[in-house]
C-alpha cells in the first residue's frame, strides 16, 4: 500500500495522509500470559524473604512425608519439611540465577557482538571465530567443571550459565549492530566527526534495545531450567538453601509412596520457564523487525 | 486522440476507501472506455495507489472500500450496446468471481519488479503459470511464453525463460512483469508507479513498450504515478488527485495546458522546475497559482535557475572523455575547494590465484571543484556516484588516487587526524527517514555535529538551525516519525549545516520527496548554500534538478565521467552519446502544454 516516492508515506500537511502500520501495543496475549506468570514467580520469591508459612529449613522426624493439612498446606517432604515454604524460599535461587546469568551473559556478549561488528574485518572475524568455540562448549558440561573445581554453588552456577549465554548474545547483537550501521544516520554521525563509542551507546544500543529485551527473557528462562538440573545433580546450590531443582532430586527416592512431593517444585519450574518462554515470544514479536511480516 | 467511444468499460462511483474510522479517499467517481488510457496522478497520500488497489480487489487489511465499481460485461465484440448484461460490482463480487477476473480481463504491474515476482520460480514457468490458471486448454504453453518475451523485447527469450528472476536487471523484470500482465490480453491494465523504480533510460523504453503492448491487445490502462513527464508519454486522459479527491480531470492536452484547479496549476509548475518570473525562485504549492497567472505566455520552456551573478565563478570548460579514455580533468581551477585526481575504487579482493572477484566503482577519476561552485553529479544506479561521495567525505578510502579537500589531503589519513574534515564537509543523503536515527530527538540529531559545546550554546544554535531551515522552534523536542518527508529533509539539512562547513554534499537529496515539497527544499537549499558560502556537491539521477541546482554538472557513466561543463550547456548541447541518451530518455510533460 506504499504511495511514491517509495520511502515516504507522509506528505507535508496532508490531512487523512498518515497511515502507519496498525502498531502493536503492550497487551498482545502473550505478553499479558508471560508477564503474569512472571510477576507470580517475582512476588513468590518476594513474599518468601519477609514470610513463609513454616521454616522451610526446619526438619521434623515425626511429619515426615505427611499429607496436606492445615499446617502442611502441601504436605511434607521426606525429611518433614514444609513443601509449601520449600516452594515458596526455593524461587530464590531460579531468579537470582536468571539474573546473574543475563547480567554475566550481557556483560561477555554484548562488547563482543558490538565490538565484532564495529571493527573492520579481520579483528572482528577472529573475535566471532573465538565466539564460535565458546558457543561449541556446552555449558551444562562447563558447570560441571567448575563445580568439580571449584565446589557446587549458586556463583558457579551462575559463572558457567551466563558463560553459555554469552556467545548467542554476541551473535544476535553482532547482526544487529550491523544493520544500524548499515543505515545512513550512522553513516551521518561518522561524517559528524563521532567516534565508535558515541556510536555504540547513541545510535547502536537504543536502537536493538527490543533484540536485547527479548534475549534477556529468554535467557532468563534457559537459566531457570539449567539451575534446576544442575540443582537436580547436586552441583547447584548446597543445602539447606532451597531450591526447586534439589526438591526434585529429594523427592525422586520416594517417588513411589509420595509422588506429590516432586509435583509441585516441578510445576513452579515449568510455571517460571513457561512465563518467561512467553514473554520472549510475546516481545520478539513485538520488537524484532524480521518478524514484522504483516505490513 | 481516437473517436470517442461510449462503451464505459469501467466506472468507479463514490467510492471510498478507509482505515478504520479514518476515510483516506473519499467518494471518488470516474470512467474508463474501452481502449482508453487514463493516467491517475498525485503526491504520496492522494489514495490514488488505493483506488488503483480497490479496481483490483487487493486492499491490503484493516482497508475497507464502499461505493460501486463496475466492470462492464465481457467480450466488446458480442456485447450489445444499449445493455450491459454481465455487468459485475468488483467491490461485492466474491473471491471466485475476482479471481477469474484478476490476471485475465484486470492485471496489473506493480512499482517493484523484485517483490512482484516469485524468487524462486523461473521466469517462464510463472508466465506459463499466469497463462494455464485462465486457459487450462492452452496447448504447448512453451510457445507461448517464449512469444510473450519476444514481445515485451526480451533478447535470446528462450534461455531468459530458464532463469530466475534476481538473474535479470530491474528493466528487464519490469518486462517480464508487463509480459505476464499482457499474457492474456487483459482489458484493463492497471500499472501502479511501474517505472519508479528504473532508471531514466531503462524507464523510457519500459513506457514505449507498455504504450505499444496495450495499443495491440486493444487494452484500457490505468497509470497510477505522481510523474507528470511519465503520464503524458503513455495517456490521453489524466486524473489529478489529492487528500482522497479528484482535483480535476480532463483529456491531457486540455490538463496540462489550461489547468482549472490551482493545485494542478502548482503541480505542473513545480515538476517542470518553473520558477517565479520576479525572484527566480522555485515555484511552490503556495506561491505558484497567482506567479502563473502572472506568467508571459513566452516564458522560457526551461527554467534557468536565478542565482546572484556577484559570486558566479569563472565559467567551466566543456569538456568530453578523451578517447583514451583516461587522464582529461574536468572543470580544472587554480585553488579548488576539492580537487580529485585518478580516483579509483575497487571494492573485493583480488585472492591468490586470480579467484577473487572484484567490482570497480570508479576508474580513475578527476576533476576539480571551485570554491563557491554548484557542482552536480549525474548518473544512473550503479555509476559510481554514490561512491564518489563516499570518498569525498573520507567515509570510504580509495583504492588508488589522491583527494585534496580545501588543500589538504583526506587519502589514508586515520579518523583522528580528519577531525577538521569532519567539520568542513557535511553530508545530506537521500532517505530522510533512513538518515535520522528514530530514537533520537531533533536537537540531538541536529548537534549531532556540535562537540564540545555546553548545554545551553547547542540548544542556542540547534534553534537557530530550526528557524533557518524553517521549522518551528517546537521541533526541538519531538522524534523524526512526528515530521513529513520534507520536513525530514529539512532537520538533515539542518544538522548538516550544524559546524558552519565550506563543502556540503547532497546525495539524491530531493530524489525522495514529492515535487511540491521538492520545491521547496531546493528553494531552501538555494537560499543556505548563498547565506553560508558552501561550496555544493549535489548528486541525483534527476537531470533537471541538477540544471535547476548547479553551476556545472558532470555525467558519470560506469565509473568514468564521460562529460562535464556548465549546466545549460550540458543539457542543450550534449556531446558525449552517453549523455544524449540521458537528456532525451527524460521524460517531458507534453510539448502542447508548455
Amino acid at each position: 500500500m506504499t504511495t511514491l516516492p517509495p520511502r515516504l508515506p507522509l506528505t507535508s500537511g496532508a490531512p487523512g495522509s498518515v497511515r502507519r502500520p496498525p502498531r502493536r501495543r503492550g497487551g498482545t496475549p502473550l505478553v499479558v500470559a508471560g508477564g503474569t506468570l512472571v510477576a507470580g514467580v517475582v512476588l513468590m520469591a518476594l513474599v518468601s524473604l519477609v514470610w513463609t508459612p513454616q521454616d522451610p529449613t526446619a526438619t521434623d522426624a515425626v511429619n515426615r512425608l505427611a499429607a496436606p493439612s492445615a499446617q502442611h498446606w502441601l504436605g511434607t517432604d521426606g525429611l518433614g519439611r514444609d513443601i509449601a515454604s520449600m516452594v515458596l524460599a526455593g524461587s530464590r535461587v531460579p531468579l537470582l540465577v536468571g539474573l546473574g546469568t543475563v547480567a554475566v551473559g550481557f556483560t561477555i556478549g554484548l562488547p563482543i557482538g558490538i565490538v565484532a561488528a564495529m571493527t573492520d574485518r579481520g579483528a572482528g572475524m577472529w573475535l566471532m571465530r573465538g565466539n564460535d568455540i565458546l558457543q561449541a562448549f556446552p555449558a551444562l558440561l562447563l558447570a560441571i567443571v567448575l563445580a568439580a573445581v571449584f565446589g557446587p554453588s549458586t556463583l558457579t552456577a551462575v559463572i558457567a550459565l551466563g558463560l553459555g549465554l554469552a556467545p548467542g548474545v554476541a551473535r544476535v547483537v553482532r547482526s544487529g549492530t550491523l544493520q544500524v550501521l548499515s543505515r545512513e544516520y550512522s553513516l551521518a554521525a561518522r561524517a559528524a566527526g563521532r567516534g565508535p563509542v558515541y556510536l555504540a551507546v547513541r545510535h547502536v544500543l537504543p536502537n536493538i534495545r527490543g533484540i536485547l529485551i527479548v534475549q534477556a527473557s529468554v535467557g532468563f528462562a534457559i537459566a531457570i531450567l539449567a539451575e534446576a538440573a544442575l540443582s537436580f545433580l547436586g552441583l547447584g546450590t548446597p543445602p539447606p538453601t532451597a531450591s526447586w531443582g534439589r526438591m526434585l532430586q529429594d523427592g525422586q527416592s520416594v517417588l513411589q509412596i509420595a509422588p506429590l512431593t516432586v509435583l509441585w517444585p516441578g510445576a513452579a519450574v515449568a510455571v517460571a520457564v513457561l512465563g518467561f518462554n512467553l514473554l520472549g515470544d510475546g516481545l520478539r514479536d513485538r520488537f524484532d523487525p524480521r518478524m514484522e511480516v504483516t505490513r | 486522440m481516437r473517436p470517442e467511444s461510449s462503451q464505459t468499460l469501467l466506472s468507479v462511483e463514490n467510492l471510498n476507501v478507509s482505515a478504520g474510522s479514518e476515510e483516506l479517499v473519499h467518494g471518488i467517481s470516474f470512467d474508463i472506455r474501452r481502449g482508453e488510457r487514463v493516467g491517475l496522478i498525485g503526491e504520496s497520500g492522494s489514495g490514488k495507489s488505493l483506488t488503483c488497489l480497490s479496481i483490483i480487489g487487493l486492499l491490503g487489511g484493516g482497508l475497507s472500500a464502499e461505493g460501486r465499481i463496475r466492470l462492464a460485461g465481457a467480450a466488446p465484440a458480442q456485447a450489445p450496446l444499449d445493455g450491459e448484461p454481465q455487468a459485475l460490482d468488483l467491490l461485492t463480487a466474491n473471491e471466485n468471481e475476482l479471481s477469474g477476473i484478476r490476471g485475465n480481463r484486470l492485471s496489473m504491474v506493480f512499482q517493484e519488479p523484485m517483490t512482484a515476482l516469485n524468487p524462486l520460480m523461473k521466469v517462464g514457468d510463472q508466465l506459463a503459470e499466469v497463462i494455464r490458471i485462465h486457459r487450462p486448454q492452452a496447448s504447448d504453453l512453451r510457445a507461448e511464453v517464449i512469444q510473450l518475451l519476444t514481445s515485451v523485447q526480451i533478447p535470446e527469450p528462450g534461455p531468459t525463460s530458464r532463469v530466475y528472476p534476481h538473474q535479470l536487471s530491474g528493466g528487464q523484470r519490469q518486462r517480464v512483469m508487463l509480459a505476464m500482465a499482457m499474457a492474456n490480453g487483459p482489458e484493463l491494465l492497471l500499472a501502479d508507479e511501474p517505472t519508479t523504480a528504473l532508471d531514466v533510460t531503462v524507464q523510457k523504453r519500459v513506457l514505449e513498450l507498455m504504450s505499444q503492448q496495450v495499443n495491440n491487445a486493444g487494452s484500457s490502462l490505468l497509470f497510477v504515478t505522481h510523474d507528470l513527464g511519465v503520464v503524458s508519454e503513455v495517456c490521453d486522459r489524466v486524473i489529478i488527485m489529492r487528500h482522497g479527491r479528484i482535483v480535476e480531470s480532463g483529456s491531457i492536452d486540455r490538463v496540462f495546458t489550461d489547468p482549472e484547479d490551482p493545485y494542478t496549476r502548482a503541480l505542473i509548475a513545480a515538476s517542470g522546475l518553473e520558477t517565479h518570473p520576479h525572484t527566480g525562485r522555485l515555484l511552490t504549492l503556495e506561491s505558484a497559482p497567482e506567479a502563473v497567472q502572472t506568467r508571459p505566455q513566452a516564458a522560457g520552456a526551461h527554467p534557468t535557475g536565478a542565482r546572484s551573478p556577484a559570486a558566479e565563478p569563472p565559467q567551466a570548460e566543456h569538456l568530453t572523455l578523451s578517447a583514451d579514455e583516461s587522464g582529461t580533468v574536468f572543470n580544472r581551477v587554480s585553488e579548488p575547494a576539492i580537487r580529485v585526481r585518478d580516483l579509483t575504487r575497487r571494492y573485493g579482493k583480488q585472492r591468490l590465484f586470480g579467484a577473487g572477484r572484484t567490482v570497480t566503482a570508479l576508474r580513475g577519476v578527476s576533476f576539480d571543484v571551485a570554491r563557491g561552485q554548484r557542482f552536480g553529479i549525474v548518473g544512473e544506479s550503479g555509476c559510481g556516484k554514490s561512491t564518489l561521495l563516499r570518498l569525498l567525505a573520507a567515509l570510504d578510502q580509495p583504492t588508488s588516487g589522491e583527494i585534496e579537500v580545501t588543500g589538504a589531503s583526506v587519502v589514508g589519513r586515520p579518523e583522528r587526524k580528519l577531525r577538521w574534515l569532519r567539520e568542513t564537509v557535511q553530508l545530506v543523503f537521500q532517505d530522510p527517514m533512513g538518515s535520522l536515527d528514530p530514537r533520537m530527538s531533533v536537537t540531538d540529531i541536529i548537534a549531532e555535529p556540535i562537540h564540545r559545546a555546553s548545554r545551553q550554546e547547542r540548544q542556542g544554535r540547534v534553534q537557530q538551525l530550526l528557524e533557518q531551515v524553517g521549522l518551528p522552534r517546537s521541533a526541538a523536542g519531538k522524534y523524526p516519525h512526528e515530521f513529513s518527508g520534507g520536513q525530514r529533509q529539512r532537520i538533515a539539512i539542518a544538522r548538516a549545516l550544524a559546524t558552519k562547513p565550506e563543502v556540503l554534499i547532497a546525495d539524491e537529496a530531493v530524489s525522495a520527496l514529492d515535487v511540491s515539497v521538492r520545491a521547496q527544499v531546493l528553494n531552501l537549499l538555494d537560499d543556505l548554500v548563498e547565506e553560508y558560502q558552501l561550496t555544493l556537491v549535489f548528486v541525483s539521477h534527476d537531470l533537471n534538478v541538477v540544471r535547476h541546482s548547479c553551476d556545472v554538472v558532470a555525467v558519470m557513466n560506469a565509473g568514468r565521467i564521460v562529460e562535464c561543463g556548465p549546466a545549460d550547456q550540458v543539457m542543450e548541447s550534449p556531446r558525449h552519446p552517453y549523455t544524449a541518451e540521458l537528456v532525451a530518455a527524460i521524460p517531458r510533460v507534453r510539448e502542447g502544454a508548455r
